[in-house]
């Protein structure tokens, strides 16, 4: 088992690795998604409270999912790569913080027109909005962090104990809703007991929140590819597959490895 | 849409929402992509002004 983390973490192995994960996680990806948006909008009935409006629910909940799931991710990598000093973790951290923030930006935005039918307001600074909110500018100072050193192994220490320190608002967003009086509804899913919802409207959302999470993975494999590759410019391994596309063709070459 | 759909007072909501994950979804591919062919050419281009310099080198050895 060892033997195989390690040729995992070997950059030409994962680089080669992350080419083909790439696409077999993002085709499926597409199609759930595909499908849980057909399941959400057609075949789930409405909500007796909210109509159809609880629909949002089918992009809302996946995106603030994948924005703190991501976070955890970034956090736990940057550990890794100042703990076992792995570039590879680094560079899985650093690949993790767009895609993180985009989603945050669209948990942010739907829950938003989510709350103007529902609760008469676009945005309300409630613990679970501001501790989103947070988790944004978090990713915000993770890329601008790394973006203000010219040494890169600098970079990477810095914006791990920036990600280890910002871990801490994950659980504070998840548990918002029951510390504190909200405006936020509590838990559907991850409560102990039976998940609040009924089985035909929750079906889509489980088949959405396995679909952002195949395509999250997806996009993650393609962006550490092309960090892998820009972190290992000076070695043979990279200069031989540049070399490669080149005499294949300016971009395609190494993607068709 | 199914009709239902289409006439609910929240369809503009949902229009929105549903965009705006979407666009969130088409851009990250985008931008993935073109990560990529942006660091292969400039890499690629470092590699060429390279061997152009060792080349130059050589010659004025020589």
């Amino acid at each position: 088992m060892w033997t195989w983390f390690y040729r995992l973490a070997s950059p030409p192995h994962f680089y080669a690795l992350a080419g083909a994960l790439s696409r077999w996680f993002l085709i499926p990806a597409i199609a759930l998604m595909l499908l849980a948006t057909w399941g959400g909008l057609f075949l789930a009935p409405p909500d007796y409270q909210q109509g159809d409006a609880f629909r949002i629910i089918y992009v809302h909940v996946p995106s603030a999912y994948l924005s703190m799931m991501i976070y955890v991710t970034m956090a736990v990598a940057g550990a890794i790569g100042l703990i076992w000093r792995m570039k590879l973790a680094h560079a899985v951290a650093a690949s993790c913080a767009p895609i993180g923030a985009s989603f945050t930006f669209a948990a942010l935005l739907t829950g938003a027109v989510w709350g103007k039918p529902m609760w008469g307001t676009y945005w309300e600074w409630d613990p679970r909005l501001t501790s989103e909110l947070i988790l944004l500018f978090l990713y915000f100072g993770y890329m601008g962090l790394r973006g203000a050193f010219e040494n890169l192994a600098q970079a990477d220490r810095a914006s791990a104990i920036l990600a280890i320190a910002g871990v801490v608002n994950v659980p504070i967003i998840h548990f918002s809703v029951i510390w504190w009086a909200s405006l936020h509804q509590g838990p559907t899913l991850s409560k102990l007991e039976v998940p609040s919802i009924s089985g035909d409207m929750l079906w889509p959302l489980l088949v959405m929140i396995l679909a952002f999470t195949l395509f999250f993975l997806g996009i993650l494999a393609a962006r550490v590819q092309s960090e892998v590759l820009e972190r290992e410019f000076h070695s043979r391994w990279a200069q031989d597959i540049l070399r490669g596309a080149e005499a294949d063709g300016p971009v395609n070459a190494v993607s068709a490895r | 849409m199914s009709g239902t759909l289409v006439t609910s007072p929240y369809v503009v909501y949902l229009l929105v929402a549903y965009g705006v994950t979407t666009l969130v979804i088409v851009g990250n591919i985008v931008a993935v992509r073109g990560r990529l062919r942006r660091v292969k050419r400039r890499m690629q281009q470092q590699l060429q002004r390279r061997s152009t310099i060792s080349q130059k080198t050589v010659t004025e050895k020589l």
